[in-house]
């Protein structure tokens, strides 16, 4: 273990003596612009819970449901992450093929792959909720004690979640290699379906009449109160948490020990199957990855084109962390069209249908946003190691870079014109504006694709293949920038544009954020075929 | 090596099943606590102190007030909880008599909410009596004094009487929700005799509260002074309580009770 964590330090220790100068600068903008971002979410989480704290009666339970209700989340979309950034490292990563090739024996190399999972997955959560949870104690006025403890109690949180996403992660192996690949598809999609159903229920029966938002939030909040008994570890998170900021240091300290005996528990099992199971497990499962003898010959293709897109479709279906993650974007899409269906728009006056409208194609816009950051970005980069052997073969770079956007096309266009269609038919969009809204989304997630293309063209270093490690490269951080930046140009444009439609420049301005997403396609596509043809490979 | 890694699972077991031993023991615990003590618990919550402090109105009026205030007891030993009482009526619209009745004292609660001393005093139309009393044997000792002279007129409570508030008799009413009915004996310091209030929510109803809409438990609260309906939030804050004869009973807060009533107090004494 000791030689791997080595090889990885001096690896981290390398990367930091090779930054060069442009680097170190581009390192610092993206530090600033976080920071900025961070600051103005925290400045917005404290008033958020500054003006629930004054409610009436209801304040004070609120605001400990609210927290209660970020750690129900948290600890279900934490487990479900580690279980998939669990199975890619721990089965499917091509360093576990090459580590197993080195004398090192089995257990190392899970509990490596178990360790680089669970931080993976976890890093970005502890530090966007450590601000929420900083905010959180300025506006109820916690103690240093509070601040000091809170660290400590979030990573216990993540430890624990990250233990039971990659037990679940070994349970997921085992399924795999007990079934085929049908049944396991067909029973991961149902178990995703029925977790899409039960949300959908849930909102539901949580919806009531017009004015009644927060009875909502009360009976939500009640709800989960119910759910989050004595054992449930959410609650031993959120509990440790509300005593530290409340000066209740012995209770705090005693649902941290809650949290981390939880965890500790589960280390003897996922070292028992470290050193037992894993081994059996990983080679029974890569035989099983390894194509059957009929199917060894290589398929027919009309081009390199077609050849390229075939290629990273298989890719992208085989990869779980990809294709299961799309099926979850999606299906979060889908719950945010159901929930437009509960806007009561018969009780609003008539101007709130337009506000509605506009914020709703503002919201699509921030979803494709990340979805492009997520899904389109790593397309080019993660060919990783090996994009020597695509930049040398016999296909033109146009080629390559035209493939990968047919793909990221093929990612974007249909979410984003199905989830433009829907939502504005859900909340009763008269057809112009509709058709409107559509061609506007449709020429944004276009936008952002050549923009993720650009961006990895221009910053990919490939050095990794899995698209979990690629997103959080500076090229994949950069990429998610400027395309809020973007999404917040066109639709602060469009809106604006809307707003002051009795004007003349109302259409001028609408005019202009169809103009502008054209300009990124245009500017886009020449950038990333200039930087792909220039760089050396 | 193997002994050493064997000795490291059994130790982190070790360490989850004693955390959990004393989770459950914990929840054993407050599952044996009587309806009261839970409230009194689930009001209190992670914090050092809560008030409950109601202003009292006849006829859109101020009247008087009836609070109490629980706050958690670190001073060591047994006492767990300190409830401060607090109340003020001007009887002329309530009961037909000229004067005001006042209240004010502290109770020591231990951890099960169970009486473990009080020192009340009460005044009534210009006349004051001390109550003070401590655990004797199984029970509470109360003596009552007038005027500070010793009145030879003590009593016993059972020590796992309730306490509730100065002048209305509502305990704290946390841990309710649609369909409970709960009965607490109480301690009611007017009568100077153990009284039984039963506290039954009859609905979840919807109420704009300071012009936000939220959900609240209406509550039937039948006391020996007669029938309260009172209107509590879901966590046990009482909002409004309606009382027989136009008196009506509304959230405040101590410092308001003060401010209105400190002045009258005074001249009262």
């Amino acid at each position: 273990m000791r030689p791997l964590l080595r090889v990885r330090v001096h690896m981290l220790r390398n990367s930091w003596r090779n930054l060069r100068k442009e680097d170190v600068l581009r390192f610092a903008v993206l530090f600033l612009l976080f920071g900025a971002f961070i600051a103005g979410g925290m400045i917005l989480v404290a008033a958020g819970f500054r003006f629930v704290l004054k409610l009436p009666a209801m304040g004070e339970i609120l605001s400990s449901g609210l927290v209660q209700f970020l750690f129900f989340i948290l600890f279900n979309f934490l487990i479900l992450s580690n279980l998939l950034v669990g199975y890619a490292y721990l089965f499917r990563g091509r360093r576990t093929e090459l580590y197993f090739a080195l004398p090192l024996p089995a257990p190392r190399v899970f509990a490596l792959h178990a360790a680089e999972a669970i931080v993976q997955s976890s890093w970005a959560t502890f530090v966007l909720v450590a601000a929420v949870l900083v905010s959180y104690g300025a506006s109820h006025g916690a103690g240093l004690k509070y601040y000091a403890f809170m660290p400590a109690v979030l990573a216990a949180f993540l430890l624990l979640c990250g233990a039971i996403g990659i037990l679940g992660a070994f349970l997921l192996g085992l399924l795999r290699r007990r079934f085929g690949r049908k049944v396991f598809t067909i029973a991961g999609a149902a178990l995703i379906l029925a977790g899409g159903a039960y949300l959908a229920a849930q909102i539901k029966e949580l919806s009531l009449a017009p004015g009644q938002e927060m009875i909502v939030l009360t009976r939500l909040t009640e709800r989960l109160r119910g759910m989050s008994s004595s054992f449930w570890p959410g609650k031993w998170t959120s509990h440790a948490l509300l005593a530290f900021a409340r000066g209740f240091d012995s209770e705090g300290f005693f649902s941290l020990g809650l949290t981390a005996s939880a965890a500790c528990a589960l280390w003897p099992i996922l070292d028992l199957l470290g050193r037992h199971r894993y081994l059996a497990l990983w080679q029974d499962l890569n035989a099983l990855a390894a194509p059957a003898r009929r199917r060894t010959r290589i398929p027919p293709v009309r081009g390199p084109l077609a050849g390229l897109i075939r290629k990273d479709v298989l890719l992208f279906a085989r990869d779980p962390t990809q294709s299961l993650q799309l099926i979850v974007f999606l299906l979060l899409m889908a719950l945010y069209t159901v929930s437009l269906l509960r806007i009561p728009r018969e009780a609003l006056p008539a101007p709130y249908g337009r506000f509605i409208a506009l914020a709703n194609l503002t919201a699509i816009a921030f979803i494709l946003a990340s979805f492009s950051s997520r899904f389109v970005y790593p397309l080019l980069e993660s060919e990783g190691v090996s994009i020597w052997i695509l930049m040398s073969a016999p296909i033109s770079r146009r080629a390559v870079l035209a493939a990968k956007l047919l793909l990221g096309f093929l990612l974007m266009l249909p979410a984003a014109v199905g989830l433009a269609v829907v939502s504005q038919l859900a909340i009763g969009t008269e057809a112009a504006a509709l058709l409107r809204g559509m061609l506007l989304i449709a020429l944004l997630a276009a936008a952002l694709t050549a923009l993720a293309l650009g961006f990895s063209a221009a910053f990919a270093r490939w050095k990794s293949d899995r698209p979990s490690v690629v997103l959080g490269t500076t090229g994949g951080t950069a990429n998610f920038l400027a395309s809020t930046g973007l999404v917040a140009l066109v639709s602060g444009l469009w809106v604006a544009g809307d707003l002051m439609r009795e004007h003349a420049a109302g259409a001028a301005l609408q005019a202009a954020a169809p103009l502008c997403a054209g300009a990124v396609i245009a500017g886009g596509l020449a950038w990333s075929l200039r930087a792909l043809t220039r760089r050396e490979y | 090596m193997r002994a050493g890694r064997l000795l490291a699972y059994a130790a982190a077991i070790a360490f989850f099943i004693v955390m959990q031993g004393f989770n459950l023991a914990r929840q054993a615990r407050f599952e044996r606590l009587s309806g009261y003590s839970r409230a009194v618990v689930e009001f209190l919550g992670l914090r050092d102190a809560r008030e409950q402090y109601l202003i009292i109105y006849h006829e859109t009026k101020p009247i008087g007030y009836s609070g109490y205030t629980v706050r958690s007891y670190e001073g060591g030993g047994a006492c767990a909880y300190k409830m401060t009482l607090d109340g003020y009526a001007r009887l002329l619209p309530w009961l037909g008599t000229r004067g005001a009745l006042a209240l004010r004292g502290e109770v020591l609660l231990d951890a099960l909410g169970e009486i473990l001393s009080l020192e009340l005093a009460l005044d009534v139309a210009g006349e004051r009596f001390e109550l003070a009393g401590g655990r004797e044997g199984g029970e509470v000792l109360v003596r009552v004094a007038r005027g500070g002279k010793d009145l030879k007129a003590a009593f016993t409570i059972p020590r796992s009487l309730g306490i509730a508030g100065a002048v209305l008799p509502i305990p704290p009413l946390g841990d309710l929700s649609e369909g409970v009915a709960r009965e607490i004996p109480y301690f009611d310091p007017l009568t100077r005799m153990q009284a039984r209030i039963g506290a039954r929510v009859i609905e979840r109803a919807i109420m704009k509260i300071e012009g936000v809409r939220m959900e609240v438990l209406r509550i039937e609260l039948t006391a020996p002074s007669g029938v309260f309906i009172v209107t509590a939030g879901i966590d046990g804050d009482i909002l409004r309580v309606e009382a027989p004869g136009g008196i009506e009973f509304r959230q405040g807060t101590s410092a308001q009770a003060h401010h209105l009533f400190e002045e009258s107090r005074k001249s009262d004494s």
